[in-house]
């Protein structure tokens, strides 16, 4: 079993016909994810990766039974699209544009979570459960399929600690990137229940960074679990009140904001804190020797 | 982007919301009460800091806003003068419309505590609704900010109509906070705004077109005012305390700004100084010549090393390769001895290959490339003591 995607995903492309779109589809084909089509308004009958494009969300989704969708369209269609999504029942959408205004992003989560759509981002590096689906922008060639979960903000430190990951010799089950915005759709706890439940992952490595609060959730939650959890939050030398490239990313004049505090939090509850992103593999299999012996 | 106090409370008044008549010196507004002379800066508590005073005569007003005008208020430049009627205030609330990042929503919150800082109030004083982007602000949530700042009916109109254009503002102006502290009760019965702090959604740019750049961007370095002229981030961190560079120190590049985070952390926690950073944003989609200049901006901080985190997962990083070496056959590039590159990409070996070939350090491992980085940092250290 792996959370959010796996081998009973059916996915679409939103966009699939732009460069982007078209980039993310030959590569889902050519890797084995269950890629079933695209949409692009007005070029409905056409085909992408030998799949087939349909002019509308709803007319896919009728026809290919898709659960999850992959947002590549351009800036100015986002909004519109994602209520487009939403609106045809789709149960899963990964949004992987950024700079989004965060008023949009309030709008497109509210209706998202009102419909019961599950929205990763905006500004989301997507998720995949190797060797069995991949809706991200990850490289199938770079993952390798194991029992450790990752969900993270940031899509390029995720590409780290998978690296530390296989470095110590682990793979991973799933792993949920939520996006680097300062309003995201699903939060660490969203996605800590799923992991949870799944018997396929023995542990999970959260990936924090300054700003918001929502780590702080995460922490208490992380207190009630049964699977081991270890935190990592960047941006401990992060200058105050600079944008670190996320959006969301500030060390505001709040305390809460602050990546030493959320490492407190977190700690307190007995979550392994990794201080560098170069120690998470070694802290990862400390915890597994531990949660083995006891 | 933060916003000067004038800044935000023209976008108020553009919704309606009632601001004092203020201008900006050496322009003076009519007043039969005096005037206050507010210096402008981004900073907080300037009142405290001497940043607000009185004038009671035309005479006192140009000599202290003469006094004020070109300073300097703590580490940061008085961006301008503003002089406004001085009002008759019988009670100072606090009104702020938030976006709410962790419920995802806009807040809207008030205080019969205003004029102070609102970290200082107790939660019990401060009301707050949280307003669901699919209803909209309703009566009722009005009606319970009032009751909690206990304002009287009289009042109630025009407190709805303050909070309406407030949130108007927040959401119309694309703002991530618009701050009424205070907002004043005058002796008049008249409810005005007689602070505003507004932050602006740098995302949302590209919607008001015709809105002037903030003021304090003038201020900025030449390094963050490049970096926004080629679409990347930019963290200058040279001057934020106010003192001056510290020597030796690491100039960043990485991709994504988790990486960059976690790069910085790994020079900075290890007690080498950080000049600054850059998040490429992209940047490599433009071209090599387009990323050549975002590597010559980087030089422009005037680190002792450059230190080069690029993780690709679907992209070559030879466009990134090239465009270091270009960069470092500028004019004032850094000597490549003092290059630490570490790039992931596909086909990495190629870009490898021409590091190598180019004279600069090269590895694929972020720990290795850390430890180069502190390397070098020790080795100028232990020179500059020898030299002294």
């Amino acid at each position: 079993m792996t959370i959010l995607v796996g081998s009973d995903s059916r996915i679409l492309i939103q966009g699939i016909t732009g460069t982007t779109g078209r980039l993310f589809a030959e590569k889902m084909v050519a890797h084995g994810t269950p890629l079933v089509g695209g949409v692009t308004p007005g070029k409905g009958g056409s085909g992408v990766a030998g799949l087939p494009v349909f002019d509308s969300m709803r007319e896919a989704v009728t026809a290919t039974g898709a659960n999850a969708v992959l947002s590549c369209i351009a800036p100015k269609y986002v909004v519109d699209g994602i209520f487009e999504v939403v609106d045809a029942g789709v149960p899963l959408v990964c949004l992987y544009i950024e700079n989004i205004p965060v008023h949009d992003a309030i709008r497109m989560c509210a209706y998202a979570n009102a419909r019961g759509t599950r929205m990763l981002g905006p500004n989301s590096a997507g998720a995949v459960s190797p060797g069995r689906a991949n809706l991200s922008d990850l490289n199938d060639n770079n993952m390798r399929p194991g029992r450790i979960g990752i969900v993270s903000k940031s899509g390029t430190l995720t590409y780290e600690v998978i690296d530390e990951l296989h470095r110590h010799g682990h793979g991973e089950s799933t792993v949920v990137c939520l996006g680097g915005d300062r309003v995201i759709g699903t939060n660490y706890v969203d996605v800590l229940r799923l992991f949870e439940d799944d018997p396929d992952t023995d542990l999970i490595v959260v990936i924090g960074e300054p700003g918001g609060g929502l780590e702080y959730a995460a922490a208490e939650y992380a207190a009630t679990m049964r699977t081991p959890v270890v935190a990592y939050i960047a941006g401990q030398g992060s200058p105050q009140g600079a944008r670190m490239g996320h959006a969301g990313a500030v060390v505001g004049e709040d305390e809460r904001s602050r990546p030493q505090n959320k490492m407190k939090a977190f700690a307190s509850v007995g979550v392994q804190v990794a201080r560098l992103v170069t120690d998470v593999g070694a802290i990862v299999s400390r915890r597994l020797e531990q949660a083995k012996a006891s | 982007m933060k916003l000067l106090e004038y800044e935000g409370k023209a976008l108020l008044l553009r919704h309606g919301v009632p601001v004092p008549a203020g201008a900006l010196w050496p322009q003076v507004p009519d007043s039969s009460n005096g005037w206050m002379i507010k210096a402008q800066v981004l900073a907080g508590g300037r009142g405290k800091r001497g940043g607000i005073q009185a004038a009671a005569t035309c005479s006192e007003l140009e000599q202290r806003a003469r006094a004020m005008q070109g300073g300097r208020l703590g580490d940061e430049p008085v961006h301008a003068v503003y002089i406004e009627p001085r009002l008759r205030i019988e009670h100072e609330y606090y009104l702020a419309a938030i976006v709410n990042r962790d419920r995802g929503q806009v807040s809207v919150m008030a205080s019969a505590s205003g004029g102070i800082d609102i970290e200082e109030v107790p939660k019990s004083g401060i009301a707050t609704i949280d307003l669901d982007p699919l209803a909209g602000l309703m009566e009722f949530q009005v009606h319970h900010l009032r009751r909690a700042l206990g304002l009287k009916d009289s009042l109630a109109g025009q407190f709805g109509d303050i909070v309406c254009k407030t949130v108007a503002t927040l959401v119309q102006e694309d703002a991530e906070l618009v701050e009424i502290n205070p907002l004043v009760r005058t002796a008049e019965g008249q409810l005005v705004a007689a602070d505003a702090k507004v932050v602006l959604d740098d995302d949302a740019m590209f919607r008001h077109p015709d809105r002037p750049g903030p003021a304090a961007w003038s201020v900025d370095s030449r390094f963050m005012q490049r970096c926004r002229e080629l679409g990347v981030i930019g963290v200058d961190s040279r001057t934020r305390n106010g003192q001056p560079p510290k020597h030796p120190s690491v100039a960043l590049l990485g991709n994504g700004a988790g990486l960059t985070m976690a790069t910085y952390d790994q020079i900075a926690l290890s007690g080498v100084d950080v000049a600054g950073a850059i998040e490429l944003h992209g940047a490599l989609a433009r071209g090599v010549d387009h990323t050549a200049e975002v590597i010559r901006t980087l030089f422009l901080l005037e680190a002792d090393v450059v230190f080069i985190n690029a993780f690709y997962q679907l992209r070559s990083t030879h466009a990134l390769a090239q465009a270091l070496l270009q960069s470092l056959d500028s004019p004032g590039a850094p000597s490549r001895d003092s290059v630490v590159v570490r790039m992931r990409g596909v086909q990495q070996e190629t870009s490898q290959k021409m590091m190598e070939e180019g004279g600069c350090f090269y590895t694929p491992s972020l720990s290795e490339a850390t430890a180069r980085v502190l390397a070098i940092v020790d080795a100028m250290s232990r020179k500059a003591q020898l030299g002294r």
